[in-house]
C-alpha cells in the first residue's frame, strides 16, 4: 500500500530572493521522477527537523520540465527555516495535492486575474500555462496589489509575461511611480468584456471579499468569479480536519472554489 | 434461522476458555474495568467484563491511535535519510464486544480513511481486525435509536454476540466468524435461546426512548448558522478540552508534528488527534485564524455532527452513544442542542 504520508526527496536546485520575505525555490525530485500537475495544485514541503507546510506551486506545468518552483513567504517557524537553506539542500515534497484551476472552463475566453501579495504565486503558473496555449485563450489582465514596491514578486519577469499586467502597492516609495492604493484602485482603468470574462482570484480573504464586490460593478457576474482559498492544510488528502469549511474539504475539493459554490459553504 | 447466519450459543462461565482459545490465533481486544469506568485494552487474563455499559475512550484507538509515529529521519552529512515506521500488527486482531453505534462508528471512520485516499495505518489494522460485537446495555445518556445506530445492527460485524443470562448468544456475520464458532466450546442455539435473545433486545429497546428527532434538521441546521444568539448560550459552557472529540467514536481530526532530538539530526514525526475545539485548529501561518470565536469553534462540531457529514457521506457524523454528554465537564447535551434546534 503506497502510503500517502511519507515525503519524497528534493534537492533545491536554485534561489532567487523575489522581495526582502519571499523566495522562489527551485526543486527538483531526487529520484528522478516529475510531478504532473495542474495551475492551482499545491505541495506539502517538510523542512527536516522543523516540520512540513502547504506551498501552491508556482512554476507551470508547460513547457513540461522536470523541475518544480515554489514561492514561499516566511511568516512561521518552517517558512523561515526554509529561507535559511543553501541551494544543495534536501527538501521533502508530497504531492501535488488539490484541484486546481478549472483550465478548461477557461478556454475560449478573456481571463482577468485580482491578486495580492504572495497570492500571485499558484496565478503565476495558471499565466504561464494560458500563455503556452494562448491560441486557445483570449486577454489576460492581472490586477496586483502588493504592501510597498520592494514586496512585488515577480516584479523583473511580470513584463515579460505578454499580458496586461496592472500594479498598485498600498505604500509608495521614490522609486514608484504607479497607482498606491488597495487593488480596488486599479478597477476603474480596467476595460474588459464582461460577458467573456472568468475573473480568478488569490490573495488576503478580506481583499477577495472586497475586490468580488467591485467586479460585480464592472459587470462580471458572480457566476463567473473563481477563487483559489487558503486554509490549514495539515495532511492535504482530506482527512486531518484542519481546512475543513462547511462540508469541503479545502486540500481535496479546493483549493480552487466556483465563487457561487463557496457562498454555499456556511462558513464562507 | 437465517441461511447462511450461524446461531449458536456458550456458556458464560466458558467465556475464558473461549478468549484464551483465541489467543493462540489472535490478540484479543475487549472491554475492561478500570476504577469506576470501564476501557478497552488488550486482555492478556481473565479480565474481560461483557457487563459494562460504555468505555471512556471508543473502540477507534486502536485503529487511530491517540498518537501515531509517521516516519523516522536522519539528517547524514547534508542528506537525509527517511525511515516508514508503518507496519502491520504482527498478530490478527478480535475485538470483542463492541456495541452496535460503536460498530456503526467504525464503518463511518472506513469512509473517512479510505474515500479520497487511502489512510493505510487505519487500513492495516482495519483489516487486521476481527469485529466481534456486543448486543449493548444503554446508559442514560445513549440515543442511538433516534440516530439509527442501534440497539441492533445487521452488518459490520464478524460475530455478534447477546447476553441471555446464563449463556451468549453468538452469530456469525462473516465466514471467519463462522470459523470461529466451529470451536467445541459452543452449543448450537435452540428455539429458546432465539427467544431469548428476541426477547432481551426488546427489554433493551424499551429502555431506550429518547424523545429528540432529526427529520429536517439538515435544513434547520443551515437556517440556523448565523444565529450566534442561538449558539452562544453553549459556547459561554465549553471550556474548549476537547473531552467531546476524543471520546467521540467518529471524530477524526488529527494534526502532524515534528518531533526533534537534541542533537537536530534525528527526529520523528508522528500524528496526533487534535480537536476543533483548541483554539488554534484553523489559524494559518501569519495569525490569521478562521475560527477565531469561542462559538465558531463551537459550532464546527456540531455542524460536522449534524450537517456537514450529511453532504460529505450521507450520514450523520454521530451514532448516539452519548459519551459526548458523559465526559463533557459542563454537561454540554447535543441532544439538547438536537432539540433546540428542531425547535422543540
Amino acid at each position: 500500500m503506497r502510503n500517502p504520508y511519507i515525503p519524497k526527496l528534493a534537492v533545491i536546485e536554485g534561489i532567487k530572493e523575489e522581495t526582502p520575505d519571499i523566495k522562489t525555490f527551485r526543486v527538483r525530485l531526487r529520484d528522478g521522477d516529475t510531478f504532473d500537475y495542474l495551475p492551482g495544485q499545491f505541495v506539502e514541503l517538510t523542512v527536516f527537523g522543523y516540520g512540513e507546510f502547504p506551498t501552491s506551486i508556482s512554476s507551470s506545468p508547460l513547457p513540461k520540465k522536470d523541475f518544480l518552483e515554489l514561492t514561499v513567504r516566511r511568516v512561521g517557524d518552517v517558512t523561515n527555516a526554509l529561507h535559511r537553506l543553501q541551494e544543495g539542500s534536501i527538501i521533502g515534497l508530497r504531492g501535488p495535492y488539490g484541484n486546481g484551476f478549472p483550465v478548461e472552463k477557461l478556454r475560449g475566453r478573456d481571463i482577468l486575474i485580482v491578486s495580492g501579495g504572495c497570492g500571485l504565486a499558484p496565478l503565476r503558473s495558471l499565466i504561464l500555462y494560458l500563455k503556452a496555449k494562448k491560441e486557445e485563450y483570449g486577454e489576460i489582465t492581472l490586477l496586483y496589489g502588493a504592501r510597498t514596491p520592494k514586496d512585488i514578486v515577480f516584479k523583473d519577469e511580470i513584463e515579460k509575461w505578454g499580458i496586461r499586467a496592472m500594479l498598485t502597492v498600498d505604500k509608495a516609495d521614490d522609486s514608484w511611480g504607479g497607482d498606491v492604493g488597495l487593488v480596488t484602485v486599479l478597477c476603474p482603468k480596467v476595460r474588459i468584456n464582461s460577458r467573456n470574462t472568468w475573473a480568478v482570484l488569490c490573495g488576503p480573504p478580506i481583499m477577495m471579499s472586497v475586490m468580488v464586490n467591485e467586479l460585480k460593478k464592472m459587470g462580471v457576474p458572480p457566476t463567473w468569479m473563481i477563487l483559489s482559498l487558503e486554509r490549514l492544510m495539515k495532511c492535504g488528502i482530506g482527512m486531518c480536519g484542519h481546512c475543513n469549511i462547511g462540508a469541503k474539504y479545502v486540500c481535496k475539493d479546493g483549493p480552487v472554489f466556483f465563487y457561487e459554490e463557496a457562498r454555499g459553504f456556511l462558513e464562507f | 434461522m437465517h441461511p447462511g447466519i450461524v446461531e449458536k450459543t456458550l456458556d458464560k462461565e466458558r467465556i475464558g476458555e473461549l478468549i484464551s482459545q483465541l489467543r493462540g490465533k489472535y490478540e484479543v481486544i475487549g472491554p475492561k474495568r478500570d476504577g469506576e469506568n470501564f476501557i478497552f485494552d488488550f486482555i492478556e487474563g481473565d479480565e474481560i467484563d461483557l457487563s459494562y455499559k460504555t468505555t471512556i475512550l471508543p473502540p477507534k484507538k486502536f485503529f487511530f491511535p491517540v498518537e501515531e509515529p509517521i516516519y523516522e529521519f536522519e539528517k547524514v552529512n547534508g542528506d537525509v535519510i527517511i525511515r516508514d515506521v508503518l507496519k502491520a500488527p504482527e498478530k490478527k486482531r478480535i475485538f470483542i464486544g463492541i456495541h452496535p453505534c460503536d460498530i456503526h462508528a467504525l464503518m463511518i471512520l472506513d469512509r473517512v480513511f479510505g474515500d479520497h485516499y487511502n489512510d493505510p495505518y487505519f487500513q492495516l489494522r482495519r483489516d487486521g481486525t476481527l469485529i466481534a460485537g456486543l448486543t449493548c446495555e444503554p446508559t442514560e445518556y445513549c440515543f442511538c435509536d433516534a440516530m439509527g445506530t442501534g440497539p441492533t445492527i445487521d452488518h459490520g460485524y464478524d460475530l455478534m454476540l447477546t447476553d441471555i443470562g446464563e449463556k451468549y448468544f453468538f452469530q456469525s456475520g462473516t465466514h471467519e466468524g463462522e470459523k470461529i464458532l466451529e470451536a467445541k466450546l459452543f452449543k448450537d442455539a435452540g428455539e429458546d435461546d432465539r427467544k431469548a435473545r428476541e426477547a432481551k433486545i426488546n427489554e433493551i429497546k424499551g429502555k431506550l426512548h429518547s424523545d429528540i428527532k432529526l427529520y429536517g434538521i439538515y435544513e434547520k441546521m443551515r437556517l440556523k448558522f448565523d444565529d450566534d444568539k442561538f449558539w452562544v448560550e453553549w459556547a459561554e459552557r465549553c471550556v474548549l478540552c476537547g473531552a467531546c472529540n476524543f471520546t467521540c467514536p467518529t471524530c477524526y481530526c488529527f494534526t502532524i508534528k515534528d518531533e526533534v532530538d537534541f542533537s537536530g539530526n534525528t527526529g520523528r514525526r508522528v500524528r496526533v488527534w487534535d480537536s476543533c475545539h483548541f483554539r488554534n485548529f484553523a489559524t494559518v501561518a501569519g495569525g490569521m485564524n478562521f475560527r477565531r470565536r469561542r462559538v465558531s469553534r463551537l459550532k464546527q462540531r456540531f455542524y460536522h455532527k449534524l450537517c456537514y457529514s450529511l453532504e460529505q457521506r450521507w450520514v450523520f457524523d454521530c451514532v448516539g452513544c452519548g459519551r459526548c454528554i458523559q465526559f463533557c465537564p459542563t454537561k454540554i447535551d447535543i441532544r439538547e442542542v438536537i432539540k433546540a434546534v428542531q425547535g422543540v
